[in-house]
């Protein structure tokens, strides 16, 4: 039998091919039904839901670079601002088809005819378009300077990128574009609209960076992550993987704040539903409080922390920021893995190290006996081979561990 | 030599290191009794031998193997690999020409499982981007089996790489080595922290590496008497000098079998 070919249960923490088998497929599927169902099940809620696409897409764009390639940028929310104000400069440009006279005219209370709403949902894609690849071409500047600093210098240097980025939205020189640029007007069908833009835009998103999960360019940013000299030593063209995967990290997102403006109104980057540095916090803190570096963690987190933040908005907007706070030393203390980590755990009975984190894990007794110059370890992996439920294997920093 | 000559890489050794000088920390090398620096170090290694660079801890086999990787860069001399001068290279460049290194103690990537440690390790022209973005083929997945059978890792496929212990790390960083099919191989203290069995069997794996797949091995170890039973050639380092070379007949201490 070929060793590819026998799937004992330690593929489900380590194993690579474990984003191309049929569960995590299967759901992968489920959720797009569920977003596609949204619109007629609860129409109510398609400006929450917008949103909630929309930051789903930041988390799992963030995790790139932040959660697998262990590079955790504290400026991403940059790449949104500029995504956004630059879709906007553009749609002014070409008089945007988005901007319907009848139905501004009749004050939004009409619903729109079929053609018209054609012509609305494809007048923003220039836009979109334009704002996620200015956003990756500043990644791609940035990080050619940015990413050849040490980790934690590059997430200072970033943060200043953001405060930088933000600022310079506010001081906008030029006519079009800047904090206050003049937004298309949403006709009567709007909300709708958007709905479909940032499901569009997740959708793309969930399913590229599944395929991205699953291939060589993660095990290349795992590296980077796990032991950098030695990747470079090895050979890996380690500053331009990490470059690569920022600026994809920041073609989405920019995109994410492209469809965002006509959502909130506003290009502000200081504007309450989409302040600047909060956004940033939150976006950190999605994938923090879901697990960094497994695929469904920072959508999980995205899913759990949104409902939070929406209820904040409703009942201590103020509140917000303190509540983040709250989060982040909460998840340190308590869930240093974040919701994967848990549910590693809780479900799949594995050390809650071993998927996300290289800190040793548990599949190490059941092979450990094979060779007869095994070192002194190998009596506590012979008990653990006779069928011990718990093995704790000092010394070499092995966590507890249980066996299925 | 004339520059026809440079161009006749075949005719020269793999391998030329031409009286480098090296430091190993911030400092100055022309401190003459800096404890670990080089001091005018030459070697040179023919293709398709295994040659050995013995001597005492602190004597500068890894800062002589980290100056050759391109790690540290070097004060005086030049190294040239193969043809092409590689002194002021920097390391990811030398791995891609064929020159690749093992650590002491031994580095993997220890969040992923063997296979993907293989993975990471692809040749050269399989690491760039477009490329990077496929999922692993079949052939490459069968190659990454076969290699860490054959340093004898059988059942390891799906261990992850931190977890395993020591003697296997060195085990799978050899077979990642030889996953991206180097010319040469500069192996760091093989056969630290192994029992008596253990080294005897990372000879006769230094060996078959030699024999059946051709690649030429610089092989560092403190281990006088293990080193003599597999290199064809021996450099002793003390204090960073050379202070003897040749082979193990010639260094006069015969190999003998283990009781």
């Amino acid at each position: 039998m070929r060793a590819w070919d026998m799937k004992p249960p330690e593929m489900r923490a380590s194993g690579m091919m474990k984003y191309a088998h049929g569960g995590h497929v299967a759901a992968l599927l489920m959720l797009l039904t569920a977003g596609l169902a949204v619109p007629w099940v609860v129409p109510e809620l398609l400006g929450p839901l917008s949103r909630l696409w929309l930051f789903v897409v930041l988390a799992l764009s963030w995790n790139l670079l932040g959660g697998q390639a262990g590079y955790p940028s504290l400026g991403d929310i940059a790449f949104p601002v500029i995504g956004m104000q630059v879709a906007v400069m553009v749609q002014a440009e070409l008089h945007e088809p988005a901007m319907v006279p009848g139905a501004v005219a009749a004050g939004g209370s009409e619903a729109l005819s079929m053609p018209d709403m054609v012509r609305t949902f494809a007048g923003l894609a220039p836009g979109v378009l334009a704002g996620g690849v200015m956003a990756a071409l500043v990644a791609i500047v940035a990080g050619g300077i940015l990413l050849r600093l040490p980790r934690q210098h590059f997430a200072v240097a970033t943060a200043a990128l953001a405060v930088a980025v933000v600022g310079m939205g506010a001081g906008w020189p030029f006519d079009s574009g800047g904090n206050d640029a003049p937004v298309l007007p949403m006709a009567a069908g709007g909300p709708w609209l958007l709905y479909w833009w940032s499901f569009l835009l997740a959708a793309l998103a969930l399913v590229f960076l599944a395929w991205l999960h699953a291939s060589r360019f993660r095990l290349a940013l795992v590296a980077i992550r796990d032991d950098e000299d030695k990747a470079e030593a090895a050979g890996q063209f380690v500053l331009r993987n990490k470059v690569a995967a920022w600026a994809i990290a920041a073609f989405f997102t920019g995109m994410a704040g492209a469809v965002h403006a006509p959502l909130a109104g506003s290009t502000s980057a200081d504007m309450a539903a989409f302040n600047g540095l909060e956004v940033g916090v939150w976006m950190i803190l999605m994938v923090l409080a879901g697990g960094r570096g497994s695929f469904w963690g920072p959508v999980a987190g995205a899913i759990a922390l949104f409902i939070l933040w929406e209820l904040m908005r409703l009942w201590a907007p103020q509140l917000q920021l303190l509540l983040a706070g709250v989060m982040l030393v909460m998840t340190a203390a308590f869930l240093p893995q974040g919701l994967a980590g848990w549910w590693r755990q809780r479900f799949l009975h594995l050390s809650a190290v071993a998927g996300a984190c290289g800190r040793g894990g548990v599949m190490a007794c059941r092979h450990a006996g094979v060779d007869s110059d095994a070192d002194a370890d190998t009596d506590a992996d012979a008990d653990a081979l006779a069928g011990v439920d718990h093995v704790v294997a000092a010394g070499s920093g092995w966590r507890e561990a249980r066996h299925v | 030599m004339s520059d026809t000559m440079h161009r006749l890489t075949f005719f020269r050794p793999l391998l030329e290191v031409r009286c480098i000088n090296g430091i190993d920390s911030i400092g100055n090398s022309s401190r003459k009794d800096a404890a670990c620096s080089l001091q005018a170090v030459s070697l040179s290694v023919e293709r398709g031998i295994i040659v050995g660079v013995g001597g005492p801890a602190g004597a500068g086999k890894t800062l002589l193997l980290d100056c050759i990787s391109g790690m540290r860069s070097i004060d005086a001399g030049e190294i040239w690999f193969n043809g092409h001068e590689i002194s002021h290279l920097r390391s990811g460049y030398i791995a891609r020409m064929g020159l690749v290194r093992t650590f002491h103690p031994p580095r993997v990537f220890r969040s992923l499982s063997c296979l993907e440690n293989m993975l990471t390790a692809l040749p050269a022209e399989r690491r760039l981007l477009p490329g990077l973005f496929a999922w692993p083929r079949r052939a490459d997945l069968a190659r990454a089996t076969e290699l860490l059978a054959f340093v004898g890792l059988h059942d390891g496929c799906w261990q992850q790489a931190g977890a395993l212990p020591v003697h296997q790390r060195k085990r799978l960083e050899l077979a990642m080595a030889l996953m991206s099919e180097p010319k040469m191989l500069l192996v760091d203290e093989p056969v630290a922290d192994l029992d008596a069995a253990g080294a005897e069997d990372m000879m006769e794996l230094l060996r078959r590496i030699n024999a059946e797949l051709g690649t030429t091995l610089l092989v560092a170890t403190q281990d006088m008497h293990w080193l003599e039973g597999v290199a064809d050639y021996i450099h002793w380092l003390e204090q960073g000098r050379v202070v003897a070379a040749g082979t193990p007949q010639e260094l006069g201490v015969r190999h003998q079998e283990p009781v």
